[in-house]
């Protein structure tokens, strides 16, 4: 079996006999789809799981629904009604997080913009935020990119045009989202892609000692050994 | 509205918006005595007349009044300073759930980070009245009430007090714990109750805890193996309780849970790790564990997570790590060394880079860990003198903050104890000055750690030791042993005592001069307890040993020739004494006194002192048997010093031989040649044969013979 490389060299056949020899609790594969779910706030997912299982999901589902709620408002620019529900879920989140609160807010101003509502936004950048630029330069350097907004007449295409795409609404949730969850201590990511992670990682550890059929991340299918 | 603005336009401009504007309509508008009135007058007046409005106006307007203040500290302050904390408590009154749960909302965010908020909450009887809500059935209100108990626990300035003052309002929160159907949150906020009362030491008087602490150990019995977490209040409580309570710490192992804690310990979960890591250096601290058990835990687990802590980006783990380390490394020397292995010193140098001194809670903290850390252990001093850190260390010592002078000193203190760096680095720093300073400083504390920085640093070997006596710190030391504080007074003789210890005749005779024996002689026989009578002795021990670095032959000295017969008297008494430190020191007076002076040896001899040392030949303590052997042998020792009168000496020796051999010494030392200590053995050889042979000393060598009495004396 020594291949000319000294790295030994596993057939289909015998890499599968071996998986088929590790025995993984079932319960635990099933705690970890149910950590997946609960994480990225599959609310309806988790309880038809919970059900067939007899897992408990170690939550409330109701507090997913409240989460995934204030997801949603995020993702459609309703900042106000995303700060108030939040305040309902826990007003300590983002009294005790200024940072987060900050990111709120400044989502809040690129909402303002977006809509044009521009003398309000200058209003509310002056009375709220810039206070607060004045104090952490962080801030302040944040705060002038959304504002770098008003100087330009096509802001989608501008340098700071980002700030209106999506993707900044969905990563002022996701960062909203991993404060509602530390709040409940729960943990911010789901363990499923980090295991993943650590599969591939193990994979290429093993490329240098062994010849074998790697897993296909996005299938969970062998490949067929590379011949020597 | 406009009228709002009359008194302060600036104070208030967040009133402007149309959302708030509403806000203080729907409070307002029911508030009659608002219309002719400025608004701080009516808020001074505590009220915001809440009570006036309907409760479904109420629960709008507090909802309001929460949203407004999150994340504003200045919000906050201002309807603090109106006094609005009390009148929210009030309207919990009216039993309505969802008033309730909005309440508890606004009051937590007016608690949180706000001192005045907190200890509104807990002046106005709030505690309480939120306390008496975590037995509700409503359990989103039983999480708000927490959340807000905590919220104003963490900002208030001794949340504590109330439940000193108050040991029936602890008594509920220990009922709320126990409660079987407690929900996670009520479990959470009593616990946090509880261990933040029991850091407070007068706590441990306040009541009796093993029903807590039973009870915890039944959930940790039964705990769930899926989720760890759900441990987190119980083992928090018990980290406190065994932080200071053996007993509970021990009734921890008779409940063999030590192997879960490792497990616990070995898990991913960070809080948990520590929380675990915690518990277990508490067991360590009191010995309840097996030594090789726990070093070898503390290597594998405890001190990785410790190197973890103390790399992460976080500066209050990393702090809460230098806490966790200071108390790791107090327990002893090994643990030190495993620090330092596990590279803990350079992390602790590296944490030193992003403090400074103006961060006086996070440099107490680091300067605490160094002073931990480099007690015992000669390579983490050095590696702190070497690096930056030592700066910290120099600078803390001209703070204005006594806790930072303490912590500085204290860190100074274990430093100090390297004898190779001090000849090198400390000398070079400008440390006399404000050490000297520090001897006289308003706070005690600074002072005792100031002076047990002295003791190190005026040993003979120290370079500091002239520099102290050129700055006219004899002077300020001799005031402090005159001291009515007792530990002032015990350091101060300490740092004396080190003073003496192998200084020659001519700094002897000083420091005699200046405090007089009857000082020495009124500490051992009016001494306030044990421990000033064994310093005193010790004094004395140094004072009569007749070697010393300067490498001078010395004669015996004058002034104590003059107090020969008070000294023997002083010497016997304290050989009578019930405590073996005192006897020890004692001992060794007697062996350094009779060195060389035939009239000294005889001064002993005619006192009960042989008899006395008879005794101690079967005392259980090894010290004090091989103590007492060495006060014999220096005793039939032949002295060669007198060349005039060799005759005479040999007289004399022979004659105390004589006397020895009828007392029955041969007997008893011959029993000790089988002793279970080595030294004793060997030691009891020595004197049988100076018994026996009594020309041997004359064929010794004489540079043996020094070596060999004087070796113990130091």
């Amino acid at each position: 079996m020594q291949s000319t490389t000294n790295r030994r060299v596993f057939s289909k056949e015998e890499w599968e006999k071996k998986l088929s020899q590790v025995q993984v609790d079932r319960r635990d594969l099933n705690l970890l789809v149910m950590n997946y779910l609960v994480v990225e706030g599959y609310k309806d997912a988790a309880e038809k799981f919970s059900e067939e299982t007899g897992l408990d999901p170690g939550v409330d589902l109701k507090s997913i629904a409240e989460r995934m709620a204030i997801r949603t408002a995020v993702q459609r620019g309703e900042i106000d009604k995303a700060i108030e529900l939040v305040n309902d879920v826990n007003p300590l989140i983002l009294d005790s997080n200024p940072s987060l609160f900050f990111h709120l807010q400044l989502q809040k101003l690129i909402e303002l913009i977006r809509q044009g509502n521009i003398e309000q936004a200058l209003k509310f950048a002056q009375e709220e935020l810039a206070p607060k630029g004045e104090e952490n330069p962080v801030f302040l350097e944040e705060l002038e990119r959304v504002m770098a907004l008003l100087a330009f007449e096509d802001r989608a295409t501008s340098p700071v045009g980002f700030l209106l795409q999506q993707s900044q609404r969905q990563k002022t949730a996701s960062e909203l989202n991993q404060a509602i969850l530390t709040s409940f201590a729960q943990e911010k990511d789901p363990r499923l892609p980090n295991l993943l992670k650590t599969l591939l990682w193990a994979q290429e550890q093993l490329k240098s000692k062994a010849i074998f059929p790697e897993m296909d991340i996005n299938t969970g299918v062998l490949s067929d050994p590379p011949r020597e | 509205m406009k009228s709002l603005n009359v008194v302060n336009t600036r104070r208030l401009d967040w009133f402007e918006t149309e959302e708030i504007i509403l806000i203080e309509r729907a409070i307002l508008s029911k508030t009659k005595c608002f219309r002719n009135r400025t608004m701080d007058k009516t808020f001074v007046e505590g009220n915001f007349c809440l009570e006036k409005d309907t409760t479904d106006t109420l629960k709008e307007t507090v909802k309001r009044i929460k949203n407004l203040c999150v994340g504003h500290p200045a919000k906050k302050r201002e309807y603090i300073q109106q006094g609005i904390i009390p009148s929210l408590l009030k309207l919990i009154d009216r039993n309505d759930s969802e008033l309730t749960w909005q309440i508890c909302g606004t009051i937590g965010i007016l608690a949180n980070n706000n001192v005045t908020g907190a200890e509104q909450v807990v002046s106005a009887s709030g505690l309480s009245t939120l306390l008496s809500l975590l037995s509700s059935n409503d359990e989103r209100l039983v999480k708000q009430a927490s959340q807000c108990i905590l919220s104003a626990l963490k900002s208030a300035e001794s949340p504590v007090k109330i439940f000193l003052e108050n040991v029936q309002l602890l008594e509920s929160v220990c009922s709320l714990l126990c409660y079987p159907q407690a929900p996670t949150s009520v479990r959470e906020c009593t616990s946090v109750i509880l261990t933040s009362c029991l850091e407070k030491a007068d706590f441990d008087q306040v009541m009796d805890w093993s029903r807590i602490s039973n009870f915890c150990f039944e959930k940790i019995k039964s705990y769930n193996l899926s989720d760890p977490r759900t441990l987190t209040p119980y083992l928090t409580i018990l980290k406190s309780l065994t932080m200071r309570n053996r007993e509970i710490g021990k009734q921890f192992i008779e409940h063999n849970l030590v192997e879960l804690l490792v497990e616990i310990m070995r898990g991913v979960d960070m809080a948990m790790k520590t929380l675990a890591c915690r518990v277990y250096t508490n067991l360590m601290n009191f010995s309840l564990l097996s030594e090789d058990q726990a070093s070898k835990d503390t290597a594998v687990i405890i001190m990785p997570l410790l190197n973890r802590m103390l790399s992460n980006t976080d500066k209050n783990i990393r702090l809460e790590g230098c806490k966790m380390l200071t108390q790791v490394v107090a327990i002893g020397e090994i643990y030190q060394k495993q620090a330092f292995d596990c590279n803990l010193v350079h992390c602790l140098i590296d944490l030193g880079r992003c403090i400074s001194i103006s961060d006086i809670e996070a440099a107490c903290i680091l300067l605490q860990a160094v002073a931990a850390v480099c007690s015992l252990v000669e390579e983490c001093r050095h590696l702190v003198i070497e690096s930056r850190l030592f700066s910290l260390v120099v600078n803390s010592l001209d703070t204005s903050y006594p806790d930072l002078r303490i912590a500085g000193l204290s860190a100074l203190r274990s430093l100090s104890r390297s004898v190779r760096n001090l000849r090198a680095s400390l000398a070079e720093a400008v440390l006399m000055e404000p050490l000297l300073r520090s001897l006289s400083d308003e706070n005690k504390q600074v002072q005792i750690q100031a002076l047990s920085t002295i003791c190190n640093l005026v040993l003979y070997f120290s370079p500091l030791k002239n520099s102290f006596l050129e700055s006219n710190g004899l002077t300020t030391l001799l005031n402090l042993c005159y001291s009515n504080d007792k530990s002032l007074k015990y350091y101060a003789v300490w740092a004396l005592k080190n003073l003496l210890f192998l200084s020659g005749s001519k700094m002897k005779k000083r420091i005699i001069e200046e405090i007089g024996m009857d000082y020495i002689f009124c500490l051992i026989e009016k001494g306030e307890d044990y421990s000033f009578q064994e310093q005193g002795m010790n004094l004395l021990r140094n004072l009569t040993c007749t070697f010393s670095i300067e490498c001078e032959k010395e004669t015996i000295l004058d002034f104590i020739d003059e107090h020969c017969y008070r000294l023997v008297l002083c010497i016997q008494d304290s050989l009578q004494s019930p405590c073996m430190e005192v006897v020890l020191q004692a001992l060794y007076v007697v062996c350094n006194f009779v060195v060389g002076s035939e009239r000294h040896k005889q001064a002993i001899c005619n006192s009960k002192v042989p008899i006395l040392l008879l005794d101690f030949l079967t005392n259980p303590n090894y010290l004090i048997r091989i103590a007492a052997i060495w006060c014999i042998i220096n005793l039939i020792w032949k002295e060669t010093n007198d060349i005039n009168d060799v005759a005479n000496l040999a007289d004399c020796r022979r004659a105390r031989i004589a006397s020895f051999m009828e007392m029955g010494y041969e007997e008893m030392l011959e029993k000790l040649l089988v002793d279970s200590n080595v030294e004793v053995r060997g030691r009891a050889e020595t004197a049988l044969q100076l018994l026996r042979d009594r020309t041997m000393s004359e064929s010794a060598d004489e540079n043996d013979y020094e070596q060999m009495s004087r070796g113990i004396l130091l």
